[in-house]
């Protein structure tokens, strides 16, 4: 809403400069956006509809400033000059309460509009047409009530107010086809809508540069009757936007009579008496309201004068009738917005001034317990120990391609948007990793050598009927493994990295940590691993299958994971544990087994044994080719024994040593070989 | 005696010629170790005659000690140079850059989200998450939006077409908080919420944290001091001036928006705020009359952006690295 400072001042003695003006109208809820060649720019929040004409602000200004409020132009109808009146149909008068018609006949359809209007228009952001429409247009701006002229010639029949019916269709006056839906409120001539109650004319009647007579309408149309609908017919008017904030319900009868005053007196023509129906609502909202002073002080904590709360309110236009420390208030017919208390409390909070509430210091009374955060506690872990391996963290959106849902979770029915943006974005995610590789793949298309990504966020799946939402990290990695560096040969990253990085970031739950070979079908199916806790699966580590490499254009393998976070929220509990003093002996060891072995097997086999000394079983190398079977590979292994009882000795551990191999044989089959002692 | 006289010269010479400590390590050997000729020297004493033997020795012991002294002096100097040269073998080149693969970063919305959580935390909040999928009870209706509210247009709502909606705002936590908890209560729900809308200043997915505090006696003034203390702390700048102006909430009643100003700024907008309305009171089971709240809530990407002083909210959600790599330097 633009406001003609020039226009205002007509209305309020002694306006504050523009400046001062903006601020006092902005701290009291009348956001001032912009302010230029004394006009200002409002954004008004949707319950102060009645701010949006002259007169409204000019009543705001006044309660704001003290100033009085001035009439400037006489209230007084013209004579009618006419026999008869419109005829009147049904009107509808739950949604449309008071309604009313007037002819005016004679008019000069070559009348120009007066320069001074022309201006106030231009100021205020509404764009010239022709004087019939711009006195309408002028008179909403001026006093808040939208109205609506018909060329009388195409309105031929009782005008009636009704709701549309199904799929009834209009062609409006910027000439799109409309499809009214039945809870949408027409204005109609026998059966056809001429109107969009509220929104939008119709173009069969629209006036034009022929008009000669013309059908004034100036009614009072429900909020609730209007809301909503023109956005459903993507229409964002003048008349809708104050329809559905609410129009002062007395004000029909005055515009009707302020514009027949400017078109008579810009176009000649006679005027007919005024067709109503329903009638004009009373001064006040019927319902009283009551106003603690306690109730006041309790929740501004600040003390405003009894005397200072009555001067407000009824500056606001309210009728207060003072009590005992309370006051009983009728809120003005114009403001929709004051129902219970605490809307009064606000009026006065905003008129007083919220800069004058002291701000209390914090904490507030008294000392709180604070509640214990282990979720913030998992979060933090993840976030700071995979940033030091390398990991940044994104943003992505929780909506993703339909597509990539399908590959991979192929299992599951996606929840989809019935409104998205656009196709990318059309399904709620079940897994965060095709987001990571799309912003992976973002990155090497922008010259990034390697990238490492992760995630925290929820995850959406079905449950039955119900929604499951579940926090996951997810993280990916591709390209090379580290950033060109003179001391280390360039390589890719490999499943072996990535992998490292989950048992960093596990390392509090070493002790029952696993991972395990696993398929997915969106995986490589050689290189997937399920990653668990002891019993519990947690998650998925795995690469990418080649088959997707062209979707997502990485140009190499791509390493994902992702692992549910309440599975693993609870932390262990640190227990210090000491340590032996005696000497460590180390012995490596040769183990040569068959290809599908996995290494977890031999360290298994080892630990089988329960050899207490035994403290560390490790592999350091693994070989293949030369000199083995085919199918066949060679583990080196690295067992360290320790005693808390005594230094080993040699002997011992020889024995030890047999023991393993023999396990190994036994076992595994494996052929095992003992490297010279260190 | 002659013959200690030329073993004495000869070991000066030969340790005074010795190039590095390994053949200085020789000739303490040949001269003092078990085989060595001072020792055989001193073995050979008890071929002497009586009344030689007590001079002899002596001269022999001097002579040791002037070996040993030798050895040692030579020694040093020789160690010195030793260490010398290896130091000037061993030079690097300092400037040439360290191994390391580089840490990664923080993303700068989430770093803010947990700026706003810490601070809150501290003053006694819980931090409530709720779902992200929800339904119109908890998103609108609770809240004081009924149907066909206009409050409804400022919100451009994802819908499944079963009821349920993404959320809007982060406000139907405090609905879900107050439907289980009793007064007094104090949360914060950091969280994801979406609009749909998108263009270069509207993201269709964005963060919000919402903040309840209802007790009985709770002000506007609390309300006030909290936020400005908060927004200090935020900005850290004990001289940020805050400003509290009207504005309109369905869900609050006073309602306001906060602006903040730095010394020769503009003011900015940063948070939305209010009195619980007591219809949002009474709909969570609590008494208005007994109990009152604030509420707030803050869009985390737009205080991230003033804080770091990002100027396009496109590339809070683009996750280029290059962006990104710009918020690793430090814990924040």
């Amino acid at each position: 809403m633009k406001c003609d400072l020039a226009w205002l001042s007509k209305w309020v003695t002694k306006l504050p400069p523009a400046e001062d003006l903006a601020r006092r109208l902005t701290m009291a809820g009348l956001e001032v956006d912009d302010q230029r060649d004394q006009v200002l720019e409002l954004e008004l929040t949707p319950n102060r509809g009645d701010c949006l004409s002259i007169r409204g602000l000019a009543r705001e200004v006044s309660a704001l400033t003290g100033a009085d409020l001035q009439e400037p132009f006489d209230p007084e109808d013209v004579p009618s000059a006419l026999k008869g009146k419109p005829r009147l149909g049904k009107i509808d008068i739950e949604a449309c309460p008071y309604y009313s018609l007037r002819l005016i006949e004679g008019i000069d359809p070559q009348a120009k509009t007066p320069q001074w209007m022309l201006d106030r228009l231009e100021r205020s952001g509404i764009r010239a047409h022709h004087l019939l429409v711009d006195a309408t247009n002028y008179v909403m701006l001026e006093l808040g009530q939208p109205l609506h002229a018909f060329d009388a010639d195409a309105v031929s029949g009782d005008v009636s107010v009704r709701w549309a019916q199904a799929q009834e269709m209009i062609r409006a006056l910027d000439d799109a086809q409309l499809m009214l839906d039945p809870d949408m409120l027409v204005i109609a001539v026998d059966e056809h809508p001429i109107a969009v109650a509220g929104i939008i004319g119709g173009a069969a009647s629209a006036v034009g540069e022929q008009t000669t007579r013309i059908l004034l309408e100036s009614a009072h149309f429900a909020p609730e009757a209007i809301t909503g609908r023109a956005r459903r017919l993507k229409l964002h008017t003048e008349s809708s936007r104050r329809f559905e904030r609410g129009v002062d319900p007395r004000l029909p009868l005055r515009a009707a009579q302020r514009a027949t005053e400017l078109i008579l007196k810009y176009a000649g023509g006679r005027a007919s008496k005024v067709a109503h129906a329903g009638r004009l609502s009373p001064e006040y909202r019927p319902d009283r309201i009551r106003l603690r002073a306690s109730r006041l002080a309790k929740c501004l904590a600040v003390e405003v004068e009894e005397a200072e709360v009555d001067r407000i309110l009824r500056a606001l236009g309210c009728r207060v009738k003072q009590g005992s420390r309370q006051w009983q208030v009728s809120a003005p017919s114009w403001r929709f917005d004051l129902a219970i208390e605490e809307d009064l409390i606000e009026e006065v909070a905003r008129v007083h001034g919220y800069d004058r509430i002291e701000p209390a210091r914090v904490p507030l009374r008294g000392g709180w317990e604070i509640p214990p955060q282990p979720w913030a506690r998992q979060l933090e872990h993840c976030q700071s120990r995979l940033v030091e391996c390398g990991y940044s963290e994104a943003v992505t959106y929780s909506f993703t391609e339909e597509k990539l849902e399908q590959i991979f979770a192929p299992k599951s029915k996606p929840w989809r948007l019935l409104n998205p943006i656009s196709k990318d974005q059309a399904v709620m995610r079940s897994t965060l990793v095709p987001s990571l590789l799309r912003a992976a793949q973002y990155n090497l298309n922008r010259q990034q050598a390697g990238v490492r990504l992760f995630e925290t966020a929820k995850v959406f799946a079905r449950d039955g009927e119900d929604v499951r939402e579940t926090w996951v990290l997810g993280g990916v990695a591709c390209g090379m493994a580290h950033p060109l560096q003179w001391g280390a040969a360039a390589r890719p990253v490999d499943f072996y990295d990535v992998k490292g990085d989950l048992e960093s970031l596990l390392q509090g739950w070493s002790d029952s940590l696993a991972f395990s070979p696993a398929d997915h079908p969106a995986l490589h199916p050689g290189q997937t691993a399920c990653v668990s806790l002891g019993e519990k699966k947690i998650g998925l580590l795995g690469a990418l299958h080649p088959s997707l490499h062209a979707e997502f254009d990485l140009g190499g393998p791509a390493f994902v994971f992702e692992l549910e976070l309440e599975s693993w929220s609870k932390f262990p509990t640190l227990r210090f544990s000491s340590w032996s003093e005696y000497p460590t002996m180390a012995r490596d060891l040769n183990v040569v087994v068959a290809e599908d072995t996995p290494a977890s097997a031999v360290e298994d086999c080892v630990r089988s044994l329960g050899i207490e000394s035994l403290q560390e079983v490790a592999v350091f190398d693994v070989y293949r080719g030369k000199g083995l079977e085919p199918e066949h590979k060679s583990l080196a292994l690295h067992l360290i024994f320790q005693s808390f009882s005594g230094t080993l000795k040699d002997g011992e551990v020889d024995g030890y040593l047999e023991q393993v191999i023999a396990q190994l044989a036994k076992l595994l089959g494996a052929e095992t070989r003992q490297w010279a002692k260190p | 005696m002659p013959q200690f006289e030329s073993l004495q010269r000869e070991a000066d010479a030969a340790i005074g010629a010795a190039s590095d400590t390994s053949e200085l390590e020789r000739l303490r050997v040949a001269y003092l170790g078990r085989k060595g000729r001072v020792t055989g020297a001193l073995r050979g004493l008890k071929d002497l005659p009586d009344d030689q033997r007590p001079a002899a020795g002596a001269e022999i012991q001097a002579v040791r000690a002037h070996i040993e002294q030798a050895l040692a002096a030579r020694g040093e100097t020789l160690a010195e140079a030793e260490t010398q040269a290896q130091v000037m073998a061993e030079q690097l080149d300092v400037t040439l850059a360290g191994r390391t693969l580089p840490p990664g970063a923080r993303h700068p919305t989430i770093l803010t989200l947990q700026r706003i959580c810490d601070w809150f935390t501290h003053f006694g909040y819980g931090v409530n998450y709720g779902p992200e999928i929800e339904d119109d009870y908890h998103n609108f209706e609770a809240l004081n939006i009924p149907p066909l509210h206009p409050a409804r247009a400022m919100h451009d709502t994802f819908y499944f077409g079963d009821g349920r909606l993404l959320r809007t705002h982060t406000s139907p936590v405090q609905v879900r908080t107050m439907s289980v908890n009793e007064p007094p209560i104090r949360i914060i729900a950091p969280g994801r919420v979406y609009r749909c809308d998108s263009d270069p200043t509207h993201s269709p997915m964005f963060h919000q944290v919402e903040g309840l505090c209802i007790e009985e006696n709770v002000s506007m003034a609390d309300l006030k001091g909290a936020l400005t203390a908060f927004l200090r702390a935020f900005f850290e700048d004990s001289e940020i001036e805050t400003r509290f102006r009207t504005s309109y909430f369905p869900f609050t009643e006073p309602s306001a928006e906060v602006d903040v100003r730095r010394a020769g700024g503009d003011w900015l907008e940063v948070l939305g705020c209010g009195m619980v309305h007591p219809a949002v009171l009474e709909g969570g089971g609590i008494d208005p009359e007994l109990y009152t709240g604030f509420a707030f809530g803050m869009g985390v990407e737009r205080l991230a952006m003033l804080y770091y002083g990002i100027d396009d909210l496109r590339v809070m959600f683009a996750n280029d690295l290059r962006f990104l790599g710009q918020f690793g330097g430090t814990a924040q």
